[in-house]
């Protein structure tokens, strides 16, 4: 039975997603086996667990509910889940993560994000198509609406072209002897760049690279601040490229390692008097200014 | 509701403050946005109808071949002038601006992509041309409503004699002339056309262009004649030719320069009740 794309809905968390493309994929680690004296085997035998990938691409339609992974998965405090879970025309799985986040940022176009959710373990469940009519009213930011804020230590840009945020994630199942499904996840580093083409063609990047910060704000034609997306960190690449026909585009990036949403935590604090006493939380990163 | 009758559409182009009213016989103009819809999986239908690129408007228009005036250094019509100045920042890979064009009470900036100039034996020339409206920053490519524009008085007088005319134009340089065989051609008409091609930069958070770049031209010239030029060359030489346009009398010469412009191809074709013509053709490149 072949169905179309129409009968393939996708869902992350029950978040139905509005994908305009996805694809679920699954892999062993098998390894032939191969005796002394022998150059042929018939026999393959697994040397890891299993692992599946689930990507897909979409449109931004508002607060994206993806970016919360960034900052926050595999941290502590974090009271958003960890997890993932993934349902694809009816194949689910039920713990999965985020390992790479993408959103391209191209003049006059629907801003369009990619993610890939990685889990260990099968895909569960049957193929069941669904027949539904597509969502009315949907909103998709438009990067005609979007403005972009630079901070830069040297020199100066005065326009924004075109550019991409990139999210990666380092996501490591952990196996105990006799379980082939992780009995835990060890988070690895996190990175977060940005690129953009802008209009400043220069050769200047210093050994320790520059540092620069570049926020991407995403609003709707009401210009009203729907998504925000910054990179704080340092210039640690420039490209300069040309070809005939065309104009002569300069590409910075920017790369930030520190993703951690809490900047600072103090649960309490003991006066004089031995009295303990809250003073809150700290500041939440890029979150601020958003409406919920 | 505005009804205007063609003679209350008249076609304006003015470039640093220097305007004239085009002698069009026709024009065209239209507008557009770029929605596209947008698809979901697991839904069946569309999610809508979004833009995907900025608006741009086109107008194209045709018109008597003009020589009276002189704009910008160059004789003849003003088409003209900002064709011959734009194969120079074509050349140049110079940023370039538009010009103003009104018709029939709209306006708007465009960008000159196509000009082209005809003249056949015992013919009014004319002339056609092509502009792209892309607007800049935060200025529309088009504004306006529909309106009476019906521009200066037209002196009918001086037309006799600025209208380009084939029975006036010399186009003897470009006949062919064979080594061996009988004479030089006959040259029954010529056809002229450049087109430009043009970058506008767009960039995120703003819809309309920041700036626009000419990156190349190329021009073609299609000479009608009565020779057949069989020895074709697989690498023909480069000349620098000029076609000269006249009006009665032979006076208002509008010049068009081809710089190192090759023979690409010969042809020809026979019809009823005809004599069989031969068409070459010429292009350059900037």
């Amino acid at each position: 039975m072949v169905y179309s794309a129409d009968n393939s809905k996708l869902l992350v968390n029950d978040n139905e997603i509005l994908a305009s493309s996805a694809q679920i994929s699954l892999g062993t680690s098998l390894s032939p086996k191969y005796l002394m004296t022998q150059r042929h085997t018939q026999d393959q035998v697994p040397n890891n667990g299993i692992g599946g990938k689930l990507s897909f691409n979409y449109h931004i339609t508002g607060k994206d509910y993806f970016k919360e992974f960034i900052t926050g998965q595999g941290e502590i405090p974090f009271s958003g889940s960890q997890q993932l879970s993934g349902n694809f025309g009816g194949l689910y799985f039920s713990s999965g993560f985020l390992t790479s986040y993408s959103v391209n940022f191209s003049p006059n176009s629907p801003t369009s994000a990619s993610a890939t959710v990685d889990f260990f373990d099968y895909a569960r469940g049957v193929f069941s198509p669904v027949n539904q009519p597509a969502p009315s009213d949907t909103q998709i930011l438009n990067m005609a609406h979007a403005t972009i804020e630079g901070e830069f230590t040297t020199g100066a840009v005065d326009n924004f072209i075109a550019g991409t945020y990139n999210y990666s994630s380092e996501v490591m199942p952990v196996y105990l002897m006799n379980e082939t499904s992780p009995s835990d996840i060890s988070f690895g580093a996190k990175t977060v760049n940005i690129n953009f083409e802008v209009d400043n063609p220069t050769g200047y990047l210093p050994i320790s690279g520059d540092a620069a910060k570049i926020s991407v704000n995403l609003k709707n034609s009401s210009s009203t601040l729907l998504e925000n997306f910054t990179c704080s960190g340092v210039i640690n690449s420039r490209n300069l490229a040309s070809s005939a026909g065309d104009y002569v585009k300069q590409t910075i990036n920017i790369t930030q390692n520190n993703l951690s949403a809490t900047e600072i935590y103090v649960g309490s604090v003991i006066d004089a008097a031995g009295n303990s006493g809250s003073v809150g939380v700290g500041t939440t990163g890029s979150e601020q200014g958003l409406p919920s | 509701m505005a009804t205007v009758f063609y003679d209350k559409a008249a076609v304006e182009v003015t470039h640093n403050g220097v305007s004239e009213q085009l002698l069009a016989t026709d024009c065209s103009l239209s507008f557009s946005n770029a929605q596209s819809p947008l698809y979901a999986i697991g839904s069946k239908g569309t999610l809508g109808q979004f833009p995907a690129g900025a608006r741009q408007g086109d107008l194209s228009f045709s018109f008597l071949t003009t020589l009276t005036g002189t704009y910008f250094g160059v004789n003849g019509n003003i088409i003209n002038s900002l064709a011959s100045g734009v194969k120079m920042a074509a050349s140049n890979s110079s940023e370039v601006s538009g010009v103003e064009i009104k018709f029939a009470g709209v306006s708007g900036s465009g960008y000159l992509n196509s000009y082209g100039v005809g003249v056949q034996s015992n013919s009014v020339s004319s002339s056609s041309c092509g502009f792209t409206f892309f607007g800049s920053g935060t200025q529309l490519p088009i504004t306006g409503r529909l309106d009476n524009f019906a521009g200066q008085t037209i002196q009918t007088g001086k037309l006799a004699t600025g209208v380009a005319h084939g029975r006036y134009t010399n186009l003897d340089n470009f006949a062919t002339s064979l080594t061996a065989g009988d004479s030089a051609a006959n040259v029954f008409g010529a056809d002229y056309s450049i087109s430009f091609n043009h970058n506008p930069v767009y960039k995120v958070g703003q819809e309309f262009p920041m700036t626009c770049l000419y990156t190349n031209a190329q021009e073609t010239l299609g000479v009608t004649e009565d020779v057949f030029q069989s020895g074709l060359a697989f690498d023909s030489a480069a000349n620098n030719l000029t076609l000269t346009l006249s009006g009665l009398g032979g006076n208002y010469g509008m010049e068009i320069g081809l710089s190192g412009a090759k023979q690409v191809s010969t042809a020809m074709s026979a019809g009823m009740d005809d004599i069989v013509r031969t068409q070459k053709n010429l292009t350059a490149v900037y």
